[in-house]
């Protein structure tokens, strides 16, 4: 049975809409004359996924998962398929249309041909989310190909939360998507801590007049991992933060690409990383800032630091600027070092052994950047996060 | 450095083109029975053809580069591969040809400059037509002269170290300097000699689709230490010209060498150039590099730091305005212990200019206790010009460190403003920005250069 059967059989046990069943044929037609995307030395974590191998096992489940108060609101929080039917033509106009377009690369085709499963989120406009909204729990774990696709109406305010403990058997793409309308303003804060052989994970933003995106990410996964990150400035105004703390260790090759575009006029986009690599491991961050032409008073930022601990380890950065305009600011800065030796020789002639001099300094390197991540209790779980994952090292 | 705001409006002398008829061509176009005719027209030994043989046949297989400027527009069909204007290597002035020292009084060499002369050496055309060494060079053992000279005088030398750096295989452009080089300077600097004087060539392409495919060798032995400046400007003329030079710099231990370039070609010569430095132990090496002209420029001078202690720097400002895509950059790389380089670069654009920085710093496991430091700043005058920055910084052990800035922007506005309040124009005072810019580098030329600097900045804005 070729793939393409696979996915009509699928979509119509599922009863899925006529465009999204039209939308999975063609994309799957097309992927093989698609390109993949260029990244600069970046080893591509399974782009290429087999799915000849895919297991179409997942149920459709209707329920509306947003909790009472939430509903209340009128926020919508369930299975994406799902969300397929019920709310047909808002994601037909949006699922895989802004944020990335499914027909762009040869993997986001695929993606779509293939998808499995995935969370929907939907908040209305003018809606203020008091509590943080969990968008990990309902997704299901074992599927390749999962999406989770976040519309966030005019005038609202939300925070975001994803966690990432991944078992080893996972395996696959995740593809996060978030669509922000004009004046919205969300938080999103992601913690990873997989256990996943690979892990491939992606977010997409589309960010509409004056809203403002800010990403709080702790990458600390045991194996190899490539996280991908781009946010479309399209709406003046708009406003988007990356933050991202990392942690490689063992033999982990890890890539961090981030990518900021300013198409609209008073734009302003921050990249912030810190991460420290250990043992053999490498870590490879791929910064990018663009500034498309006509985009008038933008201003673009990147700081990234690399800690290099121990004598094998390896770090690489790659900032880049792609600057079209010239009413702009637009800096980078880079860095890769290792532990101040005189540092380290103070703790230890206070009696710490080296493993917990090391994970002092280790903290001290990543906490100016831990400790601006603004929710309390969500920076705390990062914290205790890192300091699980420095235990284990 | 001050400037001098009178000389403002003054018109560029350099612009013009002398009427001369080369005395041998090999007509346009390349084939392999060209470069046996080149190297049978230079007497060459046979080691030598071989190299330039294998070389074409590299040539005609290799790719274009697959990133950077479009170079579509590029017919290497059309390139006179070879064409000499006199027939024989000058040993004085005297002997120099009147309308070859016509171009000399034009570019602009001062008269106090004549006998400096004397112990420079110019290139016109493809080949050296003057080549003069100063008493007191001759008595250092220096030995400075035109690489085709030193390929008949100094066989040995050159056989020793042509293309063990730069390999015919780098990219398709030092593949076929490899094949048709001419021209070029040849620097032999004997152990613990200390050049006293700046070694200077200035050379410059003129008749219309011109290659010019220099071959500079540089030799500095232990403990010696040279400065080397390279000049050039070109007149405008409207066909496509090719200046694809190819430079190799040995700095042995302990040694330390300057390059010094200023480059400043019409705006239809496409500038593909290959510099790469290898520095010892204790070695430093230094390129100075000022890009103000051509269409395309592709340049990315390297330091191969392969000895303990070793240093590299490299110092640039690349100028762009309408119909100039400058594609410059720096490339360590850290082979060795305790090592550092240090990378600056200043990038201005303007009416459609296109400046990018494309670099690489790369230090390898074994280069413990490394530093490498890196400065891109760029000024963007309007929204019609666009730069790019990439760089890949890449460390391969957990004992050194690198540090990458960068940085973009228009003009400062409050700057401006304070100028003007001063009673600047707005012109005058955007140029004396531009001039504390590009200071840095500025201050590290030799008199006459930064003067001319001055003057070609001038006639940009």
């Amino acid at each position: 049975m070729t793939i393409l059967d696979q996915i009509e059989r699928y979509s119509k046990a599922n009863h899925e809409p006529q465009w999204l069943y039209e939308k999975r044929r063609v994309a799957w037609q097309i992927q093989k004359d698609l390109k993949q995307p260029r990244l600069n030395n970046v080893r591509p974590v399974d782009w290429n996924l087999n799915h000849e191998q895919i297991h179409w096992h997942h149920q459709v489940d209707f329920k509306n998962y947003a909790s009472d108060e939430e509903q209340k609101q009128g926020i919508v929080k369930m299975d994406l398929l799902a969300a397929a039917s019920q709310y047909s033509n808002l994601m037909q106009e949006n699922l895989m249309e802004k944020g990335v377009m499914w027909n762009q690369y040869r993997f986001a085709a695929q993606h779509l041909a293939c998808l499995q499963s995935g969370v929907f989120l939907f908040i209305p406009s003018n809606t203020v989310c008091s509590k943080p909204i969990d968008l990990s729990d309902i997704l299901s774990h074992g599927d390749l190909e999962k999406h989770i696709l976040v519309i966030v109406g005019a005038n609202s305010e939300a925070t975001l939360e994803f966690k990432d403990r991944a078992t080893a058997k996972e395996h696959g793409h995740l593809m996060v998507e978030i669509l922000l309308g004009d004046n919205a303003h969300v938080k999103y804060y992601d913690a990873a801590k997989s256990q996943n052989r690979k892990s491939h994970r992606m977010l997409y933003a589309y960010l509409a007049q004056n809203a403002s995106l800010k990403t709080y990410v702790a990458l600390l996964n045991y194996h190899d991992a490539l996280y991908n990150s781009q946010i479309n400035l399209d709406g003046d105004g708009s406003e988007a933060e990356i933050h991202i703390i990392n942690l490689g260790t063992n033999v982990q090759h890890q890539s961090i690409c981030t990518h900021i575009i300013n198409r609209g006029s008073n734009t302003r986009g921050l990249i912030k990383e810190r991460g420290v690599v250990d043992g053999h491991a490498r870590t490879h961050c791929y910064t990018n800032g663009e500034i498309v032409k006509g985009a008038k008073d933008t201003s673009s930022d990147q700081i990234s630091r690399l800690l290099t601990l121990s004598k094998q380890s390896r770090g690489e950065i790659d900032p880049i600027l792609l600057i079209k305009d010239n009413d702009i600011v637009a800096s980078h800065a880079a860095s890769i070092g290792k532990l101040d030796p005189n540092q380290l020789y103070y703790l230890k002639s206070r009696g710490l052994d080296d493993q917990t001099a090391d994970s002092i300094l280790i903290r001290g390197f990543l906490e100016p950047l831990l400790t601006h991540f603004p929710d309390r209790k969500m920076r705390q779980s990062m914290v205790d996060l890192l300091e699980e994952r420095l235990d284990e090292r | 450095m001050k400037t001098d705001l009178n000389q403002i409006d003054q018109k560029y002398q350099y612009g013009f083109k002398d009427k001369i008829k080369p005395v041998y061509t090999t007509g346009a176009g390349l084939n392999e029975n060209v470069v046996r005719k080149i190297s049978a027209e230079k007497h060459e030994p046979q080691w030598m053809l071989a190299i330039r043989l294998r070389a074409f046949h590299i040539y005609q297989r290799m790719p274009m580069p697959n990133f950077g400027p479009d170079l579509s527009h590029l017919n290497l069909n059309k390139i006179h591969y070879f064409q000499r204007d006199s027939d024989h290597v000058s040993r004085s002035w005297d002997d120099v040809p009147d309308t070859i020292k016509n171009t000399f009084q034009k570019i602009g060499v001062p008269q106090a400059e004549r006998k400096y002369l004397a112990g420079a050496e110019a290139q016109y055309e493809s080949e050296a037509v003057y080549t003069n060494l100063k008493s007191d060079l001759k008595k250092m053992g220096i030995i400075f002269m035109d690489t085709d000279s030193a390929l008949k005088k100094h066989p040995d030398l050159v056989k020793q170290y042509f293309g063990k750096l730069v390999g015919a295989a780098t990219n398709k452009f030092t593949a076929l300097n490899t094949a048709v080089w001419s021209g070029g300077t040849f620097i032999y600097v004997p152990k613990g000699v200390h050049a006293t004087v700046p070694l200077q060539s200035f050379f410059r392409i003129n008749a219309g689709n011109t290659g010019q495919f220099e071959r500079t060798l540089i030799i500095v032995d232990e403990g010696a230490s040279i400065n080397y400046v390279e000049g050039c400007t070109a007149p405008t003329y409207s066909e496509d010209s090719l200046h694809a030079a190819v430079v190799e710099v040995f700095v042995k231990k302990d040694a330390f060498c300057r390059y010094t370039t200023i480059q400043n070609w019409s705006h239809n010569v496409y500038s593909l150039e290959t510099k790469r430095a290898v520095a010892d132990a204790h070695a430093r090496m230094e390129w100075i590099d000022g890009n103000l002209g051509s269409k395309i420029t592709m340049k990315y001078p390297s330091v191969d730091l392969n000895g303990p202690y070793a240093s590299g720097s490299m110092l640039s400002i690349a100028f762009a305005k309408h119909g100039v895509y400058q594609d410059t950059g720096a490339i360590m790389r850290h082979h060795a212990p305790y090592t550092s380089s240090n990378v600056i670069s200043k990038s201005i654009c303007k009416d459609g200019g296109v400046c990018n920085y494309r670099g690489k710093e790369k230090i390898e496991p074994n280069s413990k206790h490394s530093k490498s430091h890196v400065e891109c700043d760029t000024i963007i005058m309007d929204d019609q010009s666009t730069t790019d920055t990439i760089p890949a910084n890449i460390v391969r052990n957990g004992d050194s460190t690198m540090e990458h800035e960068a940085r973009v922007s228009k003009i400062s506005e409050n700057d401006l403003y304070y100028l003007m309040s001063r009673g600047l124009s707005e012109k005058q005072a955007t140029k004396m920005i531009i001039m504390g810019f590009i200071e840095p580098f500025s201050k590290q030329l030799p008199m006459e250069y930064a003067v001319e600097l001055n003057k070609l900045i001038d006639l940009q804005m």
